[in-house]
């Protein structure tokens, strides 16, 4: 049984983020995995060592702040799981949780902290189509961002941006390239949304990953995904016209 | 100082003659202007009422309800028809409308305003009224998303305006705070039966305090009887509430002190909740209910939203929606269903505007209206086809139902082969590719 959480699915919620867990779940029965899926807005007394995959969608900022204080007691349980390699994804502002310190202009305050960066919000916000590349896989990342604010952090980042916006600067506010942070099996992105709705081949690593995890020695089954690859297909190809367009004006 | 402001009007009134001849959009003219003479909205001299509606949904057609009362009782009226609502636009509709000194010569302005631009626009004209309809998903990829929005909006809300506002909108009401409000709203008994809330729920936590809200009885979405357990944010005192909406002869009853029965020009609760809010603007503004009940009873939008041809013994209607804005194909997909026949999806360019990729919103239609027995088939078709069909294997729409046409080329022969009456839901960017490849013979008709 592979059990996945779906955290603060209302109050971290800014669109589309239930995708996220809806096309995981399918994937993995496909597979052959028997799995459960479980949503709540209240992460009290929620044992994550008792969860194989936690996810949480992006948020207004406002949000993100809450959430943060509602995490504040399971920061050492974070920790843990993912010293476990528990695969957890953090999507959209989301991913700011997993940095250590979030600074906004009127207040700073603590995050989960599990890996050694700070957000720094910024007045106005950085929206766009995307295209980004990774260690991953040789495939591009397609997506959406839509945030105000960047992570400075000496960590790799999880993506590279080959078109649109990046997340990433230096201590002296200089932008950076690189966007989102990976360690293990925690994956934390600005990008927004059904994330793995639009990316099957990051849902599969993800998917795959649980699967091993869950069942040593088992070959999975294949499972067909002809329309969020062509989906995929068609996006990448339309946000590599505008990059290609960008590049020759 | 002043030959500066005439050259601007010269200026913006020959280049809106040319931009009509050739057929091209409005806000040009005013964006000259605005680069000759940077405040000349500010130098017109406008008159007594200014009225600016704002809101993620319904604006151009409640101004259009607004303006067919006003005009009806004996206003003259300038307005953004075209419905470019941001400064240049809007520069451009005052500049058309005035003398050559910068005399607006009509009795009133209504002007849909944009959430964002609304304060930057009031730099320069301060509307005397400042209805805000709601505040819902819309547009993120430029709109970020409504608490973003109410920001935005709250920052034009001035004092000395009357604002009027949809009293049923938790963040609407936020964005209003402070100011003098006059509330409508639907009441409980008005609400159509069936579902309140589609995949998301936006109604779950306060705007302000990010406590969590209950509601007496919700309307659609976030709207409703709601409270703040945490901070006591709550529905605001209603001036004129939809008091009932008979869903089968499409019927409103709009209570002010007195019902007031009007047929509903489209049998919808988003049609009604625009007629609520013309009405209430018009009551507002001195014209009687009576009057208000004659001009806009049974009253067909011209806007072309909404527009249905006849062909081969049956309907084909086109319900405008906005793509990147999940409550507006709610309300397009349940008046399908409840219309009933087959529906047709597009999804080609998701702006007309502005290019983005960006297709996560359809993970928040709630598609599951389409598995309505009265659906007959549905249909998808555009660039975006593969992430619709995706999106529909997560509803409950029988695959049996479904068929992916693929590129828009498919839709004549699916025309040809469909004999239902059916229900096209697209975007203002896609629209005019799906009239364009009506049948020759299709008839427009001017009411559904």
């Amino acid at each position: 049984m592979i059990r996945l959480l779906h955290l603060f699915p209302n109050l971290m919620n800014l669109y589309g983020d239930w995708g996220n867990i809806a096309v995981l779940d399918r994937a993995l029965r496909s597979m052959g995995a028997e799995t459960e899926v479980v949503s709540g807005d209240c992460a009290d007394g929620v044992d994550l060592m008792g969860f194989d995959f936690v996810f949480i969608g992006a948020g207004t900022e406002k949000r993100v702040r809450q959430a943060a204080e509602r995490l504040s007691g399971m920061r050492d349980e974070f920790h843990a799981a993912a010293r476990e390699g528990k695969v957890m994804l953090f999507t959209g502002t989301a991913s700011e949780l997993v940095c250590r310190e979030i600074a906004a202009e009127n207040e700073s305050f603590k995050a989960l902290g599990l890996f050694d960066a700070v957000v720094r919000r910024t007045a106005d916000r950085q929206t766009g189509d995307v295209l980004y590349r990774s260690g991953l896989s040789d495939r591009l990342a397609a997506g959406f961002v839509n945030k105000s604010g960047f992570v400075m952090t000496e960590e790799p980042p999880l993506f590279t941006p080959c078109f649109g916006q990046g997340s990433f600067e230096s201590a002296g506010g200089t932008e950076v390239p690189g966007e989102g942070l990976h360690r293990g099996n925690v994956f934390a992105t600005y990008l927004t949304g059904p994330v793995l709705v639009r990316n099957p081949w990051l849902k599969k690593i993800v998917a795959e990953e649980l699967f091993r995890r869950a069942y040593p020695g088992a070959e999975p089954k294949a499972y067909p995904d002809e329309y969020a690859e062509k989906g995929w297909s068609v996006t990448v190809s339309e946000l590599e016209k505008r990059m290609n367009a960008a590049r020759n004006s | 100082m002043p030959m500066r402001k005439i050259l601007a009007i010269v200026v913006c009134k020959l280049a809106a003659l040319v931009g009509k001849l050739i057929g091209r959009g409005s806000s040009k003219p005013g964006a000259l202007a605005l680069k000759i003479c940077p405040d000349i909205i500010s130098r017109l001299e406008l008159p007594d009422t200014v009225v600016a509606v704002t809101g993620s949904n319904g604006k151009t057609s409640t101004v259009e309800l607004a303006v067919k009362i006003l005009r009806d009782s004996g206003r003259r009226v300038c307005w953004n028809r075209e419905g470019s609502n941001q400064t240049e636009g809007i520069a451009t509709m005052l500049i058309c409308d005035s003398t050559l000194c910068g005399k607006v010569r009509s009795d009133a302005v209504v002007m849909e305003s944009d959430e964002r631009y609304a304060r930057l626009t009031f730099k320069y004209l301060k509307p005397t009224h400042f209805m805000i309809l709601n505040i819902l998903r819309d547009q993120m990829t430029r709109n970020a998303h409504p608490e973003f929005i109410c920001g935005k909006i709250a920052e034009a809300v001035m004092s000395g305006m009357k604002v009027i506002v949809n009293a049923d909108d938790p963040m609407s009401l936020l964005a209003a705070e402070g100011a003098e409000t006059v509330g409508f709203g639907v009441e409980d008994a008005a609400v159509p039966a069936g579902k309140k809330t589609g995949v998301y729920d936006d109604g779950a936590y306060c705007p302000r305090c990010g406590g969590k809200l209950s509601y007496g009885y919700r309307v659609s979405g976030a709207l409703g009887a709601f409270r703040c357990e945490g901070c006591g944010l709550e529905r605001g005192k209603v001036r004129y509430s939809l008091s009932g909406f008979d869903t089968e002869n499409g019927v409103i009853t709009v209570f002010d002190g007195e019902d007031h029965r009007m047929k509903c020009g489209i049998n919808s609760l988003y049609h009604a909740y625009n007629m609520l809010a013309a009405f209430a603007l018009c009551r507002e503004l001195g014209v009687p209910a009576e009057s208000i009940e004659k001009s806009i009873s049974d009253y067909f939008l011209t806007n072309g939203r909404v527009r249905c041809w006849e062909q081969g013994g049956r309907k084909l209607v086109l319900l405008t929606s906005k793509h990147e804005n999940s409550t507006s194909y709610d309300y397009s997909l349940e008046y399908a269903a409840r219309a009933g026949g087959s529906v047709l999806v597009i999804v080609d360019a998701v702006s007309r505007k502005y290019f983005t990729g960006e297709t996560s919103w359809l993970w928040d239609i709630d598609f599951d209206r389409l598995a309505s027995e009265n659906v007959r088939k549905v249909y998808i078709a555009g660039k975006y086809v593969w992430d619709i069909a995706q999106r529909l294997s997560y509803s409950e729409i029988p695959a049996e139902k479904l068929e992916i046409i693929g590129e828009l080329d498919g839709i004549g022969d699916m025309l040809s082969r469909e004999k239902n009456d059916l229900y096209i839901v697209t975007c203002f960017s896609d629209r005019d590719k799906f009239i364009s490849r009506l049948p020759a013979d299709a008839a427009e008709r001017k009411e559904l």
